[in-house]
């Protein structure tokens, strides 16, 4: 396991009681764990929705009260529970999803937030935590696969942190088309390519010979995890060109569209975690068009992946979530907009033996308050993790023992679990 | 006493822990200005090398043979300015017979401007950590700043004393200067955390992670959360106060002033509200009344940034030259003598003490001066050693008897590619005016793909896949290794036989002339029949669209535009051998 100065990194918030700078080394065995029973997802698919998605405008209405907004509650197929009218596809859907009503975290800056949600723990400057889906790629088993086991798609989500760069996510800038620079240039034709991969060889070979030096070999290595990704035929995963129009046209014209359908795809092609990227949540300002619009991209998008999971068998063994970093607060400003608000939110599971069609937690009348069913990101990467077969307690140990584990003491929500 | 149980746990000698106790003599006045110009003393590094050479030999290790004139330039180079040496430097360092050419070479880097735009450029990714946008943080300024003092070699105990205690306003309000200190834009960064800015101050001025106790005590150490809300209260009262009113501007200009009353971030941190009622003490206990003393005379009040800087760089302090000789080391020779860097304490002792304690009390006496260092670690013996590994896993024993391979750090990379492709004037040409502004999204570009950590000297090699596919098939690598008008390969082309120009390849690419065997290898891999690929299209696919969080390459469009002139079998061939020379270890590690 490769290990650089922020594996090694010293050790602050946190577990009490154990020396703050224990240095951090991750052994395979340490690694090592086995499947707890119940668990039924290979693969996750996060749908991040960044900028902090407003809890009352989506999943939590308020219909009728001061802060209830401008959009109105629709019934859905889950008997009870009522959502945006602006997200007809998930209504219909809303029996495959369990809503988490009753979020609560700490962080209100978006940068600290983000770095919360996607790896469970508070920034640290003495830690570098790794996000959920380097856990999730580091507990890969099997053969290697020509694909990354963690893809971003749209980014940057979070890295591998003290699990190792190559934990960290396989980040496509463009969703729906081939990732960046696995093709030669035009002008490099096959026959080229292996004079210059010949060529290179031989080069490594003198520099190997002439340093001894272990690290030559890795860099190869890599050249050749690269050489079969260029070559895979599981590439073409990224490209949803070959979809049918109508296929196309069903997850919608938006790069979050084209993420959603790729997600499906990179899963059905053995990609284990999955993160699709809805960037423009911040609404400060003119906070109600602008929602509207956003989830005018998000229902068509994620309803047709679970649709389409679903058709395909697939739903059982793929776990969806949707979050962003926080939530928006209950009062609407002078710009009709809504703030920054971590103390009540609303995120979202499905599939990969999640229970569907349940509302697990409340806020009060106003949705400014969790009065009942709170969680936090702790639980929801726990309840993951135990989904994904992954201990929640796993942890990467260092040499004197010292622990960071996949979760900071979350507790797996056991009622939204089938 | 605290120091002394402090200064003892790290090994340090009487004479540099005297401290407010008074148990010893204090230490003796910085030496004359002119001393800090002089060559080092040839006792402080010979006393290192013999130190480690008594080190490898209790240990049975042999140490790496010494490093041809080549290999060290291409080191110096990329360790002093960050590039590699032009051809012509490396033909002439060559034919340099002269004895003292290694140490001229030094003293020609240190005066040259890429020496101040390479350690602008550490300094200010070690200040203010990646791109991250923060509206308060002007990053031209304090890279300003940071070039300013490093053209005039600014003692590194007065800009580290300016970088904690630094008012000022952040930015310019166009070509008004007026009140603008580049500096401020470090403690800006952390002006929604106090919290984060002791501990930062506390990490990279004085190696100490103060900030593990803000949580709670801390078990092994001395520290105590009360410890660390004392040491965070010397900034309770730092605020940034806004200069203009205009919103919507890409840096919202604000002068950063120590008020009468604590600042408002402060109050709003649950964890450190207690810190404002505190009395700030520093890491070794001493009370912000007592720091009178170390101030100018004249000035009143304690001002508490002040005060605890001047405690910080003070002669006696445990660990501030220590925290930066460590560094620098790390930064020239390997392994930190303490590692990581940032991590002194006593229960992580440093590897070689008493090779710290030399270096520590040298660079204090030569005033600080960071030339002198620089000189002094380009001197000793480790960094004239070869990059070659010994056998099985090196112990502690070896540490240090062998030069490690390290990735280029991003900017280096870049500009080592750029330089080795002779891109720059191509470049100029298709960007025209911006070519400033595509070398910072270049930087961007590179810093998040290849995000490397200088400090950190790993046993292995940790790369990802995007990062090869980039070398690979990126439009830069494309652009420098093909066959464009005013490229490299164009010049090299021009050479009038094949041996000149496979070694013209090699000097771009790895700073060295090619072996006999190397040149008959390539000639005939060169020989070879091959077919001409006609269509020369594009160096890069399709264009991106623009995303938020993931830098587009710039280069995109450049690629795009400018198709490979190499139209014959043998022209490709050399594009063949020039990108593979780019993408080979030999050119993307230090060694």
């Amino acid at each position: 396991m490769p290990l650089d100065r922020r594996h090694f990194l010293t050790l602050g918030a946190g577990a009490v009681g154990v020396a703050c700078a224990a240095r951090w080394g991750l052994g395979a065995e340490a690694l090592a764990q086995t499947a707890p029973a119940g668990a039924s997802a290979k693969a996750c698919i996060l749908l991040w929705m960044n900028g902090g998605p407003s809890h009352i405008d989506t999943w939590d209405p308020k219909p009728g009260k001061p802060t209830g907004g401008k959009h109105k509650a629709i019934q859905t197929s889950a008997p009870g529970m009522r959502i945006s009218e602006h997200l007809p596809g998930l209504a219909a859907q809303a029996h495959r999803l369990a809503l988490l009503r009753g979020v609560s975290t700490k962080e209100g800056n978006h940068q600290r937030a983000q770095h919360l949600v996607h790896t469970g723990y508070a920034p640290s400057p003495t830690v570098d935590h790794p996000s959920f889906g380097a856990w999730v790629s580091a507990s890969s088993t099997g053969p290697e696969r020509d694909l990354p086991a963690f893809v971003s798609l749209g980014g940057p989500s979070a890295g591998g942190g003290l699990l190792g760069l190559s934990h960290g996510p396989f980040v496509v800038a463009e969703p729906g088309s081939l990732p960046r620079n696995v093709t030669a240039p035009g002008n490099v034709d096959d026959p080229r390519l292996a004079a210059r991969r010949e060529a290179l060889s031989m080069l490594e070979d003198d520099f190997a010979r002439r340093t001894a030096d272990p690290k030559v070999a890795a860099r190869r290595d890599l050249y050749d995890k690269a050489r079969r990704l260029m070559g895979s035929p599981d590439l073409a995963a990224f490209d949803v060109s070959s979809e049918p129009e109508a296929v196309r046209a069903a997850y919608g014209d938006s790069a979050f569209g084209r993420g959603c359908l790729t997600a499906r795809r990179l899963v059905e092609a053995g990609v284990r975690f999955v993160e699709v990227v809805l960037d423009g949540w911040d609404t400060h300002k003119d906070g109600f068009t602008r929602t509207a619009r956003l989830m005018g991209t998000l229902d068509p998008a994620m309803a047709t992946l679970l649709r389409e999971l679903a058709e395909r068998q697939l739903l059982d063994s793929t776990l969806v979530a949707w979050m962003g970093e926080f939530g928006r607060t209950p009062r609407i400003n002078g710009d009709e907009g809504r703030d920054h608000y971590p103390q009540a939110w609303s995120a979202v599971l499905a599939g990969g033996g999640v229970r569907g069609g349940v509302v697990h937690g409340a806020t009060d009348d106003d949705g400014a308050r969790v009065v009942s069913g709170q969680v936090g990101v702790a639980d929801i990467h726990a309840t993951m993790a135990h989904a994904l077969g992954i201990d929640p307690a796993r942890s990467a140990t260092s040499p004197g023992g010292r622990p960071i584990a996949v979760t900071d003491n979350g507790s797996v929500i056991r009622a939204v679990l089938a | 006493m605290r120091t002394l149980v402090l200064a003892a746990a790290l090994g340090i000698s009487a004479a540099l822990a005297s401290c407010k106790g008074g148990l010893s003599e204090p230490a003796p006045p910085p030496p004359p200005e002119t001393a800090a110009h002089a060559q080092p003393p040839p006792t402080v590094a010979g006393r290192v090398d013999s130190l480690l050479r008594a080190r490898w030999q209790a240990g049975g290790v042999t140490p790496a043979p010494r490093v041809d004139d080549a290999g060290w330039l291409r080191r110096v180079h990329l360790d002093l300015v960050g590039t590699l040496p032009s051809p012509g430097a490396v033909r002439s360092f060559l034919a340099d017979a002269s004895p003292d050419k290694r140490a001229r070479a030094v003293d020609a880097l240190l005066a040259s401007p890429a020496y101040a735009e390479r350690w602008t450029t550490y300094w200010e990714r070690e200040l203010l950590g990646p791109d991250a946008r923060n509206p308060f943080v002007d990053r031209t300024e304090l890279r300003r700043w940071l070039r300013e003092a490093f053209v005039r070699n600014a003692p590194w105990n007065e800009m580290a004393t300016q970088l904690v205690s630094a008012v000022g306003t952040n930015s310019p309000d166009g070509d008004d200067r007026s009140d603008v200190n580049g500096a401020v834009n470090w403690l800006l960064r952390y002006q929604k955390s106090p919290a984060d800015l002791a501990g930062q101050v506390s990490r990279v001025m004085l190696g100490v992670q103060i900030q593990c106790a803000q949580c709670h005590d801390h078990k092994t150490e001395k520290w105590t959360q009360e410890d660390f809300q004392r040491f965070a209260a010397f900034f309770a009262r730092t605020r940034p106060e806004p200069v203009d009113t205009m919103t919507g501007m890409r840096i919202r200009r604000v002068s950063v002033q120590d008020g009468a009353k604590p600042a408002p971030a402060m109050r709003r941190d649950a964890e450190l509200r207690r810190a404002i009622r505190l009395e700030p003490r520093t890491l070794d206990g001493t009370e912000l009344e007592a720091l009178s003393g170390h101030l100018a005379p004249g000035q009143a009040a304690p001002d508490r940034r002040q005060a605890l800087a001047a405690w910080m760089t003070s002669r006696e302090n445990p660990w501030f030259t220590r925290a930066i000789v460590n560094r620098m080391w790390s930064l020239f020779i390997g392994r930190g003598l303490v590692d990581p860097v940032d991590d002194l304490r006593s229960s992580n002792p440093a590897a070689a003490p008493e090779v710290l304690d030399a270096l520590a009390t040298d660079f204090a006496e030569s005033g600080f001066d960071l030339h002198h260092l620089v000189r002094l670690l380009t001197s000793l013996e480790s960094y004239q050693l070869e990059a070659r590994h010994p056998a099985g896993a090196p112990g502690d024993a070896a540490l240090w008897s062998f030069h490690p391979l390290e990735p280029l750090p991003p900017d280096v990379l870049l500009d080592a590619v750029i330089a080795a492709g002779g891109l720059e004037p191509v470049l100029e040409e298709v960007t025209g005016a911006d070519l400033m502004d595509l070398r910072g999204q270049l930087r961007r570009h590179y810093a998040f793909v290849f995000d490397v950590d200088e400090e950190s000297h790993p046993e292995t090699f940790d790369g990802t896949v995007p990062q090869a596919l980039l070398l690979q098939n990126g439009p830069l690598v494309s652009g420098a290794s093909s066959l464009v008008p005013r490229g490299a390969l164009e010049e090299v082309l021009a050479l009038p036989d094949r041996a000149a120009r496979i070694e013209a390849l090699y000097l771009r690419t790895l700073s060295r002339s090619p072996t006999p065997a190397e040149t008959a290898r390539w000639s005939a891999f060169l020989d070879r029949p091959r077919q001409a690929v006609e269509s020369s299209g594009p160096l890069a696919a399709a264009r991106e669209r623009k995303r938020k969080g993931v830098p587009a390459d710039p280069l995109g469009r450049y690629a795009r535009r400018v198709p490979s002139r190499a139209t014959t079998a043998e022209q490709q061939a050399y594009e063949d051998l020039f990108w593979a020379l780019v993408n080979s270890s030999e050119f993307v590690f230090n060694h």
